[in-house]
């Protein structure tokens, strides 16, 4: 058996970027993202894996990244809210959420557009009860969850 | 007597009234663009040079007297900025303001439990160092000795509220 480690070098491809850091074993990977390489709109709103406002995307799958190790990502391809989009675009998710009043404060938001953006990649004509089943894991606390299915069903459309 | 006034012309209220402005309009708001692109600085995003983490070291009763609280070997650690208890709370701050009335009104809430814990998980102590990591470690040499007391599980009529704690 080997010894277990208590901090380690990884390279992570976060957005495109690929970043190299020595972090500590126990280092969540949302405070990788947010503390090690100043990617903030990763939030934090519980840290217990309830309100989704970490939700990032794995080498495609979507994931609370406060449920994660940083050294679990060692290797892997992480999208953030800060990738969505491109040069000074919006993204038609973020064009949707704003355009539906489908925030308020903001603070929901990243995660919930990750797991849209994680819905729609897989699933691009979605039906309403499986865009509310695609955010169950997200909570937001102040718009309500209406406008933000109709945003993710307007985006959805608009690609079509 | 009495006197009347006659308009010249007939008085129009409606015109003004349902003049299009900002009822009944959408109006796209200013902070959505940096919102929806992570770009919103929210208190947690904002680092300053040198700036400390904090971690609190907190109850595992639902009920229970604090009988003390020992930092000592907390503050031993290096890079441990500093420690804060329930009872320097209470001598350095005015309990909370209660937005209600008696006798919820005379609850003494502070920011950390002072003199007893009322629920698991309520913040008793708190301790700030150079990183996240070791203020964590710092919390666990945090000892807190507790007695424990019976916790109140339902919800129901007690009796005249003599000791709202
Ligand atoms: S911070 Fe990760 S689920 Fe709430
Ligand atoms: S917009 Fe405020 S929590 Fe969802």
């Amino acid at each position: 058996m080997s010894e277990p480690v208590a901090r380690k070098t990884i390279a992570v491809e976060v957005n495109g970027t690929t970043y190299e850091r020595d972090v500590e074993a126990r280092r969540l990977l949302v405070h990788f993202l947010r503390d090690d390489l100043d990617l903030t709109g990763t939030h934090v709103g519980c840290d217990t894996g309830n309100c989704g406002a970490c939700s990032v995307i794995v080498d495609g799958t979507l994931l609370k990244s406060c449920m994660m190790l940083a050294i679990q990502a060692d290797g892997g391809s992480i999208e953030t809210v800060e990738g969505l989009g491109g040069d000074g675009d919006l993204h038609r998710l973020q064009e949707a959420f704003s355009e539906h009043h489908a925030l308020q404060c903001g603070y929901c938001t990243p995660g919930m557009l990750m797991s849209a953006k994680a819905l729609l990649d897989e699933n691009p004509e979605p039906t309403e009860p499986e865009i509310r089943r695609a955010i169950q894991g997200n909570i937001c606390r102040c718009t309500g969850y209406v406008n933000i299915v109709e945003a993710i069903a307007s985006a959805a459309e608009a690609a079509r | 007597m009495t006197e009347t006034v006659a308009p010249t012309t007939p008085v129009v209220v409606e015109e003004q009234e349902t003049k299009p402005g900002f009822v009944g309009t959408s109006i796209p708001r200013k902070e959505d663009r940096r919102l929806v692109q992570g770009e919103g600085v929210f208190f947690d995003d904002i680092k300053r040079h040198g700036m400390g983490f904090v971690h609190f070291v907190r109850s595992p009763y639902a009920h229970a007297k604090i009988k003390s609280i020992d930092v000592s070997r907390a503050l031993e650690l290096g890079d441990v900025y500093g420690t804060l208890t329930g009872d320097e709370v209470a001598i350095l701050t005015d309990p909370f303001f209660e937005l209600t009335v008696p006798p919820g009104s005379e609850i003494k809430d502070y920011a950390l439990a002072v003199g007893k814990t009322r629920f698991v998980g309520e913040p008793v102590a708190a301790v700030v160092a150079a990183t996240r990591e070791l203020a964590r470690d710092a919390a666990e040499l945090v000892e807190v000795d507790y007695e424990p007391l019976e916790p109140l599980i339902d919800a129901g009529p007690r009796g005249p509220c003599a000791d709202p704690a």
